[in-house]
């Protein structure tokens, strides 16, 4: 007899519907598996022999052939053990071929029948029900995962003999046997209360001063600019850094898919969690190897940038990061996703990240203090140099943050701004965004190129001559002059202004000066030559 | 040929140090004597290693033509004997044999002051030696200093931006600019001024190289300027081989916080001279240096140059436009401040402003030129 079972599988992220087909014939016993499949993948054949066993269905004495199809693609790192069990047990005439229309199974098997949870189930699902499919078999603790995907009947099962009492009993019966999960979407959503219990702990009121850094992160919220945070130990980078996902505007339906989609291949899905509301923070260590970042594997896994997806990737003590390492975001920040190519294929994941940097000033953390730094101006640029030219030049803020001062800490809680609020002003400024860029095919600011910034970053006369002024001043390079239009765009849809004014340009160009004298290419002693050139004038 | 020929190579036989030079310039008078010295003078005189390496250097090397690749290099040498040498270097203890000078060596007839400090110096130092290189400059005094970076560097770079003439004493060859970065200011003070080291050409520099250059920078000077110095500097070896040789010292006063105003101010204490303004040091040199053939220009009283730095600064108050303008530079200073920073002295004031404001006003004040921004944090610009 012949049976076929449709089941999903994912390759990267990318799902697809695999045809489980069995055969049993006569001839001598044994059970083979074809279709291009990793050994990890033919282990299932063990798997459900001696699953069908312990529930009480022990395979028949005959040729049992399983072929996973389409065998062009390379099955690996996923599970096809219960729509194997159930294709054997189709084939033998224990379930009925009928009784299979339109539903997929998905699942891996216990050696006692159990049906235990499976990564990537919430791209598989809904790419079933893009290609038709009604019902759809899944383990039980991925039920709520799956019935996200509205419209899709959701039965989520716990052992082989739950699936066998399904498909035998009569159409009409069925959902009484194992109910269907039902997940509210909208609730998931409108849950308000849900939103602000994630935010205690993690609220900009707890920040006592650094004022000018929280400014900074509003900007950066508002606009998706990517921001530099430096400043001496101590001075709670990694505070503010963590609070940014608390003032971003919460994920909409659509992103939370996407990162949902992420995790749930990544196997990052925490058991019986439906969808992912919360932008991610991701904070890898800076001894991170370059795949983990990025995503590797003969088949790749998806890499932290990629589960920063809408959210934001915090890379502490970022010049301790390994040059090739830093070097690999240049790619994913302009494009906002990861290509990686493998001997497999080509794979494509989404990486669109706001990348915090944080750093010390110097090696010793305290420039310029004086008082306790004694780095040499050699010793300091070469720390900063570790941050390489491109990745720099796709940072649009860098902003300092001050030592704390024991007197404000001591403060207790002032009369903070919460993140809540700073979060309105920040939505207020996306939602201009997004009206502004319908037709754009962007969402943010910091996505403009050159004609988008001629179109939408206009100058009149007066701030002309003031942006002239400041690079002359300044002695700020022609690239770094788009990067602070576009901040100033943000300032000024923060601020509600249609038009971009003095005090936004001013304000952008604070941001953009410390990475020029930071990072200036003679540094330090450009600062010297200066210093002489104004004494020249007085004289 | 001259004597020089003959110094220039006695010079360069290995092994043959400025002690035994000197020596032999004592007892045989000019260095052709030396170099026509028979083997029994000279034998008593220097060990065997230090005669065969003699010989041996005789035998290779061409006086003349030697000599002459030095010259068409833009390298000018000057023996202890020559009647060029530097008239205040011949009374300091343990002289240089050789000077090795690109541009000019100090006018005997002008005063020269050097001045000296710490290399990573706070904005306030560098305040100090802009000023005081300048304002020296002006009264037409000479600058000498290391060419190092910081105070060094700045106070020379404005001397020359100043219009006066300035020279750097290296520890490494004349023809080797070492910190690199300054190399703008190396080229400038070949023109206006002059390279000198006793270094032989083409010597890479070492640390061992810096202290014994620095008896040579305050040899060349009248006065030694400090500017800053921590507690265990270089720039308190040249003080010592400043008292050695009699030379006055002067130094700025800094806070008694800063680590780096300790070295200054522990030298106030042993008895420096106290620079609040360039004219204190005009004033000293008018007084006790300069007499019918060394002019100085006339200095102004003492008082009023200490008040000018003060008038300087109301008179930059002046540029500012409003009083937001007003209120945050009064909160700068010559220590870098974060934004924060700034921000939190405004509010802790009870002004009304927002952080905004704030950067907005920093900028201004940057282009009005009255304030700056370093690395981390902005400050005064004095």
């Amino acid at each position: 007899m012949f049976s076929t079972v449709v089941s999903g599988a994912v390759k990267g992220i990318m799902p697809y519907l695999m045809q489980v087909e069995v055969d049993t014939s006569d001839g001598l016993p044994m059970f083979s598996m074809v279709g291009f499949m990793s050994s990890d993948v033919r282990e299932a054949a063990e798997r459900v022999r001696v699953a069908l066993k312990n529930a009480g269905y022990p395979l028949p004495p005959m040729r049992i052939t399983v072929n996973l199809s389409p065998a062009d693609i390379r099955k690996s790192g996923i599970a096809v053990d219960l729509p194997v069990a159930v294709g054997i047990l189709t084939a033998i005439g224990e379930i009925e071929e009928e009784s299979l229309k339109d539903t997929i199974v998905i699942g891996e098997l216990g050696l006692d029948g159990e049906v235990k949870a499976v990564s990537g189930v919430l791209p598989m699902v809904s790419h079933a029900y893009k290609c038709g499919y009604k019902t759809c078999i899944l383990p039980a603790d991925n039920a709520r995962e799956g019935a996200v995907v509205q419209g899709m009947k959701i039965i989520g099962v716990e052992s082989l003999s739950e699936v066998v009492a399904y498909f035998k009993s009569d159409k009409e019966e069925r959902d009484q046997i194992i109910a269907p999960t039902v997940v509210d979407v909208d609730a998931l959503f409108t849950e308000t209360g849900s939103y602000e219990d994630y935010l205690k702990g993690i609220d900009f009121a707890e920040i006592n001063g650094q004022s000018a850094v929280k400014r900074a992160v509003e900007i950066a919220a508002a606009g998706y600019h990517h921001i530099l945070l430096i400043g001496p130990p101590g001075s709670g980078k990694s505070m503010v850094a963590k609070r940014i996902p608390s003032i971003m505007p919460p994920l909409s339906r659509e992103e939370a898919l996407e990162v949902s989609s992420i995790y749930s291949v990544a196997g990052m899905l925490k058991k019986g969690e439906t969808l992912i509301t919360r932008r991610p923070f991701m904070s890898p260590h800076h001894s991170i190897t370059e795949s983990a970042l990025a995503g590797g594997g003969n088949i790749p896994h998806p890499g932290v940038i990629s589960l920063s997806h809408r959210g934001v990737m915090f890379l502490d003590e970022m010049a301790e990061f390994k040059r090739n390492t830093l070097n690999l975001l240049r790619q994913p920040l302009e494009d906002r996703e990861v290509h990686i190519a493998r001997s497999g294929g080509n794979f494509s994941y989404p990486a669109d990240i706001l990348l915090v940097g944080a750093m010390n000033p110097c090696p010793c953390g305290y420039y310029p203090d004086l008082n306790k730094c004694k780095c040499s101006e050699k010793e300091i640029l070469k720390y900063l140099g570790r941050i390489s030219g491109p990745i720099l030049d796709r940072i649009d803020i860098c902003i300092e943050a001050a030592k704390i001062d024991v007197s404000e800490l001591s403060h207790g809680t002032q009369c903070n701004e919460s993140s809540a609020d700073i979060r309105k002003r920040v939505m207020e400024a996306v939602k201009i965004q997004q009206k502004r860029f319908e037709k754009d095919g962007i969402r943010f600011n910091s996505e403009m190129n050159p004609t988008q910034i001629q179109r939408y970053c206009k100058l009149g006369m007066k701030e002309q001559r003031l942006m002239e002024q400041i690079f002359n001043t300044m002695d700020l390079s022609a690239r770094a002059y788009h990067k602070a239009l576009r901040l100033a765009r943000t300032i000024a849809d923060l601020d509600g202004a249609e038009q971009i004014e003095a005090r936004h340009l001013t304000e952008a160009a604070c941001y953009r000066m410390m990475d020029a004298k930071y990072f200036g290419k003679s540094g330090l002693a450009a600062e010297q030559n200066n210093a002489a050139k104004y004494a020249g004038r007085g004289a | 040929m001259t004597d020089n020929n003959y110094a220039y190579m006695l010079h360069n036989i290995p092994g043959w140090g400025n002690k035994t030079l000197i020596r032999l310039i004592d007892e045989f008078g000019s260095c052709e004597n030396i170099y026509n010295a028979t083997e029994n003078e000279l034998k008593t005189k220097v060990t065997v290693k230090q005669y065969e390496a003699f010989l041996k250097a005789k035998k290779k090397w061409s006086l003349e033509g030697e000599y002459e690749y030095l010259y068409n290099r833009g390298i000018d040498f000057y023996s202890y004997v020559s009647d060029k040498y530097p008239k205040r270097l011949k009374d300091i203890p343990d002289p240089p044999f050789a000077l090795y000078c690109m541009g000019k060596l100090p006018d005997e007839n002008r005063p020269s002051v050097s001045i000296i400090g710490a290399r990573n110096s706070s904005e306030y130092g560098k305040y100090a030696a802009k000023l005081f290189g300048e304002k020296l400059a002006m009264s037409g005094v000479q600058i000498i200093s290391g060419m190092a970076r910081g105070v060094d560097g700045i106070s020379q770079q404005s001397a020359i931006f100043a219009g006066g003439s300035s020279f750097g004493v290296l520890g490494s060859g004349v023809d080797i600019c070492y910190p690199e970065e300054n190399h703008s200011l190396y080229d400038s003070l070949i023109t206006s001024g002059g390279v000198i080291s006793e270094y032989l050409p083409g010597t890479q520099p070492k640390p061992q190289y810096f202290p014994p250059r620095n008896r040579i920078i305050s040899g060349l000077s009248d006065v030694v300027l400090v500017i800053e110095a921590r507690e265990k500097s270089g720039t308190l070896i040249t003080v010592d081989m400043a008292l050695e040789q009699g030379r006055e010292v002067f130094a700025v006063p800094g806070r008694i916080c800063d680590s780096l105003s300790y070295g200054c101010n522990s030298l106030i204490r042993q008895g420096a001279g106290i620079a609040s303004c360039a004219e204190d040091i005009v004033e000293y040199l008018r007084r006790n240096i300069c007499d019918a053939t060394m002019k100085i220009k006339e200095s102004e009283d003492n008082n009023k140059g200490l008040k000018k730095n003060i008038d300087a600064e109301s008179s930059r108050e002046a540029l500012l436009n409003n009083d937001m303008q007003k209120c945050i530079y009064r909160e700068l200073d010559f220590y870098p401040q974060t934004t924060g920073v700034i921000f939190e002295k405004i509010i802790a004031q009870g002004l009304q402003m927002t952080v905004s404001e704030v950067m907005n006003a920093l900028v201004e004040l940057c282009l009005l030129g009255v304030a700056s921004q370093n690395g981390m944090g902005f400050y005064k610009r004095g």
